[in-house]
């Protein structure tokens, strides 16, 4: 599994890095970026509360 | 009250509203969803989760302006514009660019030891007495210094005090009479502020950002830069107090809310998106339709406000189940109490930060808080906020 961030709908509300801050980063202006797009098990519940909490959904789990 | 009267009269500045705001916001989920009201010359409102979200996100149907300012702002208030709140992408994106960078994480995780001991001040001012009028004494108090000292570096006691002084009289009193000439005397001082700091050394602050950016080809006018700083004040100070004031108002009433922080200190970020859910200090949001559309299969023209109810949408069953109960372990949180799209709130992060220092060290010096009156807790008038402005507390110092 994969997880994406579009950058075109991200409003840097940074409730991702906050939530999966191992998975997550805030660039210079806030907005987020994804630093291993590998979701491994340890960190899959993280990424889902950050995919479920994205107040713009601008977060995707992607299947591989 | 007549709760039926939402339906078409809506007043967002009405005292009786404020103080049955969630009956209200209820209401208006149930009956009225998407609503026209004739108070200050005629808007909609609009409440589900949903649909605020998708206001807030399509700036080309729901534009932000002065324009779009619910009641409009009073005879004699300064007439620009203020960036980037008043503006629509892309211009306002430029404006985000340069503002962005000062509000991350990072850049504002060296204030929090000095948002700490602004916090800690106020607390030692009272402690002592076991009881306090907890708006006064603490929630507006800690809060009201911390733009001006960290992001525009004043740090002259009588300057401190006279911004301060302007702040709480536009903020606190949004229709009176002394608006006007507050907002002038405020944006006075700002301008000869902004001469002096472009006469002298650069300090790498959020002003010098403002002082040297150039946005459409132009660098920023004195204009520009004072209506910016206006805004960046008046919206990060309220916010904090409100927020921070309803937290502890709701663990004053549920003291079971408090034990339970106490014990498990690490639910405390989670405990405050939920507060903030619960009770957004910012309840409606103001937008100007730019062209003909339609909404919940109501048309609406371009040139007519639409009021987005935050209130409404972070308590709409259909997004969080349960919406009524305030509920610290909450799985999914997408409150927009920090709105949603491009004008989300610039400063959330120093929100959160400071919201959090001051829950911390209320909870850890104060035990078992308690209202002394729940039903003499009052709801303050600032415009679009939501907040006590007055809220007797007891408790035992630890």
């Amino acid at each position: 599994m994969k997880v994406q961030v579009d950058n075109e709908v991200c409003q840097g509300h940074g409730r991702c890095y906050t939530l999966s801050p191992t998975v997550f980063d805030p660039d210079v202006y806030g907005y987020a970026v994804v630093r291993t797009d590998a979701v491994e098990p340890d960190v899959e519940k993280s990424v889902r509360d950050a995919v479920e909490s994205c107040p713009e959904r601008a977060i995707r789990l992607v299947e591989t | 009250m007549d709760f039926e009267s939402l339906e078409t009269n809506y007043d967002l500045l009405s005292p009786e509203l404020k103080a049955n705001m969630w009956p209200a916001v209820d209401h208006m989920l149930r009956q009225c969803p998407v609503a026209h009201s004739e108070a200050h010359g005629g808007y909609w409102v609009v409440s589900e989760y949903d649909r605020v979200f998708e206001v807030l996100r399509d700036y080309e149907r729901f534009g932000s302006g002065r324009a779009a300012m619910v009641p409009p702002p009073p005879p004699g208030a300064l007439a620009p514009d203020m960036p980037p709140i008043h503006l629509n992408p892309p211009e306002q994106h430029e404006y985000r660019k340069v503002l962005n960078p000062h509000f991350t994480p990072a850049a504002i995780a060296g204030f929090e030891a000095g948002i700490r001991a602004l916090v800690t001040e106020a607390i030692d001012a009272f402690i002592k007495d076991g009881a306090c009028e907890f708006v006064g004494a603490f929630a507006r108090r800690f809060p009201s210094r911390l733009f001006f000292q960290f992001f525009c570096s004043i740090d002259d006691e009588a300057d401190l005090q006279r911004n301060v002084g302007w702040l709480h009289g536009i903020l606190f009193d949004p229709t009176g009479e002394n608006y006007a000439r507050l907002e002038r005397e405020w944006a006075e001082w700002i301008y000869g502020f902004i001469a002096r700091r472009r006469q002298s050394e650069p300090r790498g602050d959020l002003v010098d950002s403002l002082l040297t950016a150039v946005i459409n080809g132009k660098p920023l006018t004195d204009d520009e830069v004072m209506a910016t700083m206006m805004i960046l004040i008046m919206g990060g100070f309220g916010t904090t107090a409100d927020a921070t004031a309803n937290a502890v108002r709701r663990m004053a009433e549920r003291p079971e809310l408090q034990d339970r922080l106490r014990a498990e200190p690490e639910l405390l970020p989670g405990a405050i998106e939920e507060f903030l859910r619960y009770d957004p200090p910012v309840i409606e949001l103001p937008r100007m339709c730019r062209v003909d559309t339609e909404i919940g299969g109501h048309q609406i023209h371009a040139g007519e406000r639409v009021l987005v109810q935050i209130g409404g949408a972070n308590r709409d069953e259909k997004e969080f189940s349960g919406a009524a109960d305030l509920d610290l372990d909450r799985p999914r949180n997408k409150h927009l109490a920090f709105g949603a799209g491009p004008h989300r709130c610039v400063g959330s992060h120093l929100g959160r930060m400071s919201v959090r220092v001051a829950l911390e060290e209320v909870l850890g010096r104060m035990d078992d808080i308690r209202l002394v009156d729940p039903s003499a807790v009052r709801i303050g008038a600032a415009l679009q906020a939501y907040g006590p402005e007055h809220m007797e507390i007891t408790f035992r110092a630890r």
